[in-house]
């Protein structure tokens, strides 16, 4: 027999067997640690956690003047807030695939929720962006730059989705699993559902008189007479913040240091002080100059902490250098209610 | 002719642990002591690529060369109808002095082109459509999130096409060499994340771009000895470099939508956010502070027109001397060393009157040099370009902190200013050396066959057109930090005296 050549052998035996040996690659690439399917209850958690900002989100308080940021101009602090997105509506593609996932049983619950949270990214994105899409999204094969549709349109589809999510958590028997804040009760979802009703139809109160055809005040007053409502602190769909983490307070010391660094704003506390309203006491320290000996200037008389006057704010709407001079033991800063240690 | 397969496979298994709200007993250095569950993180990534390849080589006569390659793989990171590409080059070269007859003094003529392909798959789990998942989130519910990118249609592998031709000459026997080279290199088939609008549920949606990106580029290198005496030889060699990036084909969907993305237009570009200029180029201030536009402009580009370097070697007698000097003209970059010295104060040129004035005299004396809007306002188009203008300006005269000024106009690291743009261009005399050749009478003496001492320097001078704190020659040209000088170190200066001994 002929000897056939080593290399010429390998690479025959490498032509029939590498091509072959492919099978394995799917598998190869395929990430273990991300899932293909979930449940309902983890997509739903998702959905109900979007409606908070997240906790590390602290500059709300520079945009409503309430504190004054020294260490450098803030765009928030000076109303430089930029473009608004669609980001939003992205959500609900979760929502469709909550039902997707649901069981028969579970159903009811999670569609109220799809229409909840429809109802919710809408209103929340026109409220940001006026004219939205709405009856081309979520196709993307379809319109991948979907049309837009009016602001009136967008707001009877709103007001139309929440209605529906009422329906359904009417329907609803048992609960809504990956609930955080309401236990999962349809009854409570009925509440804020119709709560957000209510919400959204105050937005378009300007439009009451000459847009009848939305039928504001008539689906106001039915609403509030005939639909549950919050009658309670248990049931306002409200954020508990805890020392767990990730579920801490935005001005959490462990997340936000630089808090103490910031000062309360005349916006916010002269008219707890012209008005008496004590929650000054809880929202703010006392000046640390003011109320400790070691730290007091010169003839400067020495307050209590409970002194309306040893608390004074910076004015935000002075010239930044000149506020961001000054010595900030003068003034009040968060209290540590406010800001757990 | 060669032949040959390989299997390349690598894995990748990463796993991070760590406590979360502090520690349970001070001084207790555990996982166990964490005081809310320990947070983790857990990666395994692994990809095999299979690949066949051959090589063909032919010559005739030392006169014609000719190099054929062929290769396919299967890459475990493409969907199975896309995972198998093939890719080929060819290259060939001739010598046509051996060929046709040259004038007196022309000793050698080559000739050389190339054409190669590469291809280069997807990221491991590029493809995969998943769920993000997350424990423990809120009361220890777990959260999952739908992708942001479609992923799931056809992705075919990147590929690149190149084609260089060349050539090289002798002269005057070899005393002058001279190569040319031209290259020409085309991009496409990016795997992209391309970006669809949010209200179709996505981001973005994964595909090959149909952009396409040329990189062209000569490189000329000269040799020669102009002094070849019988004590004194000079050597000396000059590589002079040139690139150039643009588009070649603009993707009407995915290309990054601003007006310099054009075909034909450089795709090396840096755009920041400038200033607010009036229609003169004057920065705008608003109160006290200038301010900057809403939409990015180019401010440059980042490749240098030339790259250049010349390598000198003179040797006379015993002794030998020998410097590099190069350098580049052209290209920018991102300062943030400049811009950082500006933002903290530590700059030289701060330490000026206005900065003495209030900080000593509490007096603030500067104004920012530039114009204000007087009244009327400016209307624009998202790309910047002014629709309607009705503002008139006046000469800027709002006394401001020098401070509080100098921190705006320089501000944040990652916030580039326009001034803080630099241009590239530099030379520095990267080495020097002198040896001198030890005498064999003193060999002898101290028994060595041979001995020489020297000095070599490394980065011995340099000079830069607008780095004046930094050095442009490093940072700022790879990975992820393109176009960022990121507040690199100094190259070293490194001086040093040697001894050789031959035995």
């Amino acid at each position: 027999m002929k000897k056939i050549n080593p290399i010429i052998s390998i690479l025959l035996t490498a032509c029939i067997l590498l091509p072959g040996c492919t099978s394995s690659f799917d598998d190869l690439n395929s990430n273990p640690d991300k899932p293909v399917h979930v449940t309902s209850s983890m997509l739903a958690t998702t959905l109900i956690l979007s409606m908070k900002e997240p906790t590390n989100y602290w500059k709300n308080e520079f945009l409503a003047k309430r504190m004054f940021w020294g260490e450098q101009m803030d765009n928030f602090q000076y109303n430089r807030i930029g473009a608004g997105s669609f980001e939003d509506l992205r959500l609900i593609i979760n929502a469709e695939k909550t039902l997707e996932y649901s069981s028969e049983a579970d159903l009811d619950g999670y569609t109220g929720l799809y229409y909840f949270m429809k109802g919710w990214c809408f209103y929340r994105t026109s409220m940001k962006m006026e004219d939205i899409p709405y009856t081309q999204v979520l196709k993307v094969e379809e319109y991948p730059y979907p049309a837009y549709d009016s602001q009136k349109e967008v707001f009877t589809y709103v007001l139309e989705d929440l209605a529906k999510a009422d329906e359904y958590f009417a329907k609803t028997t048992g609960t809504i699993d990956g609930d955080p804040f309401l236990n999962g009760n349809p009854d409570s979802w009925r509440k804020v559902t119709n709560v957000l009703r209510l919400k959204v139809l105050m937005a378009l109160q300007k439009r009451a008189e000459d847009t009848p055809e939305l039928k504001i005040k008539e689906t106001f007053s039915r609403i509030v007479a005939a639909d549950p409502l919050f009658t309670g602190n248990e049931d306002n769909l409200q954020v508990v913040y805890s020392e767990k983490a990730g579920q801490m307070n935005p001005y959490h010391n462990n997340t936000t240091r630089s808090i103490e660094v910031y000062a309360g704003s005349t916006v916010i506390i002269d008219p707890l002080k012209e008005y008496g309203d004590y929650r000054l006491f809880y929202y703010f320290a006392p000046a640390q100059a003011l109320t400790d000996p070691v730290y007091l200037p010169e003839g400067v008389t020495l307050l209590q902490p409970d002194d309306w006057e040893a608390y004074n704010g910076l004015d935000v709407a002075a010239p930044f250098d000149q506020e961001q001079k000054k010595n900030l033991n003068l003034y009040a800063q968060s209290s540590e209610r406010c800001v757990p240690a | 002719m060669l032949g040959g397969a390989s299997v390349y496979y690598r894995q990748n298994d990463r796993m991070l642990n760590k406590t979360q709200g502090g520690l349970s007993i001070p001084g207790y250095y555990s996982l166990y002591s964490s005081v809310d569950p320990i947070a983790f993180e857990s990666e395994y990534r692994q990809k095999r690529v299979n690949s066949l390849y051959g090589k063909a080589s032919f010559s005739w006569a030392s006169t014609y060369f000719l190099d054929v390659t062929a290769r396919n793989d299967w890459s475990s990171t493409l969907r199975s109808d896309e995972r198998s590409y093939f890719y080929p080059s060819v290259s060939g070269s001739v010598v046509l002095s051996e060929i046709i007859p040259l004038p007196e003094g022309w000793n050698f003529l080559k000739v050389r082109g190339s054409w190669t392909t590469s291809k280069y798959d997807a990221g491991i789990y590029a493809n995969n459509n998943v769920y993000t998942v997350n424990t423990n989130v809120w009361e220890g519910l777990n959260t999952a999130r739908f992708p942001s990118n479609l992923i799931g249609g056809s992705v075919l592998p990147q590929k690149a096409e190149t084609w260089e031709v060349g050539t090289a000459m002798n002269f005057l026997t070899n005393r002058l060499t001279f190569d040319f080279a031209y290259f020409r290199k085309i991009d496409s088939d990016f795997i992209i994340d391309g970006g669809v609008s949010e209200a179709t549920g996505y981001q973005s949606i994964q595909t090959n771009s149909k952009e396409q990106r040329l990189r062209q580029g000569i490189e000329i290198s000269i040799g020669a000895t102009p002094v070849k005496l019988t004590d004194f030889t000079w050597n000396t060699l000059i590589n002079l470099g040139h690139d150039k990036y643009t588009y070649h084909r603009v993707d009407p969907e995915y290309s990054t939508s601003k007006p310099w993305v054009q075909k034909g237009e450089r795709w090396d570009w840096i755009a920041i956010y400038d200033w607010d200029r009036d229609p003169k180029g004057n920065i705008i201030h608003n109160g006290d502070i200038p301010v900057k536009q809403n939409f990015t402009s180019k401010v440059g580009t980042l490749t240098p027109d030339l790259t250049w370097g010349w390598t000198n070697t003179m040797k006379y007698r015993d002794f030998t001397l020998s410097f590099t000097l190069d350098g580049r003209i052209g290209g920018h970059s991102y300062s943030r060393t400049h811009q950082m010295l500006w933002n903290s104060g530590a700059h030289k040129d701060s330490d000026n009157n206005f900065r003495y004035e209030e900080v000593v005299n509490g007096n603030n004396t500067y104004i920012g040099k530039g114009v204000k809007v007087v009244e009327g306002s400016v209307q624009r188009d998202p790309d910047g370009n002014i629709l309607e203008d009705t503002r008139v300006f006046a000469k800027n005269d709002v006394v401001v902190s020098y401070e509080a000024y100098m921190s705006t106009y320089h501000g944040a690291t990652s916030n580039p200013s326009q001034q803080n743009i630099l241009n590239e261009t530099f030379f520095k005399l990267r080495t020097l050396s002198l040896a001198y050749e030890l005498p064999q009478s003193i060999c002898q003496k101290i028994k060595v066959s041979n001995a020489s001492i020297g000095f070599t320097g490394y980065n011995l001078f340099l000079w830069a057109k607008d780095y004046k704190y930094a050095d442009p020659d490093k940072g700022g040209d790879t990975g992820d930090s393109y176009g960022y000088e990121n507040l690199n170190s100094p190259s070293q200066r490194y001086m040093g005296f040697n001894i050789n001994l031959g035995f």
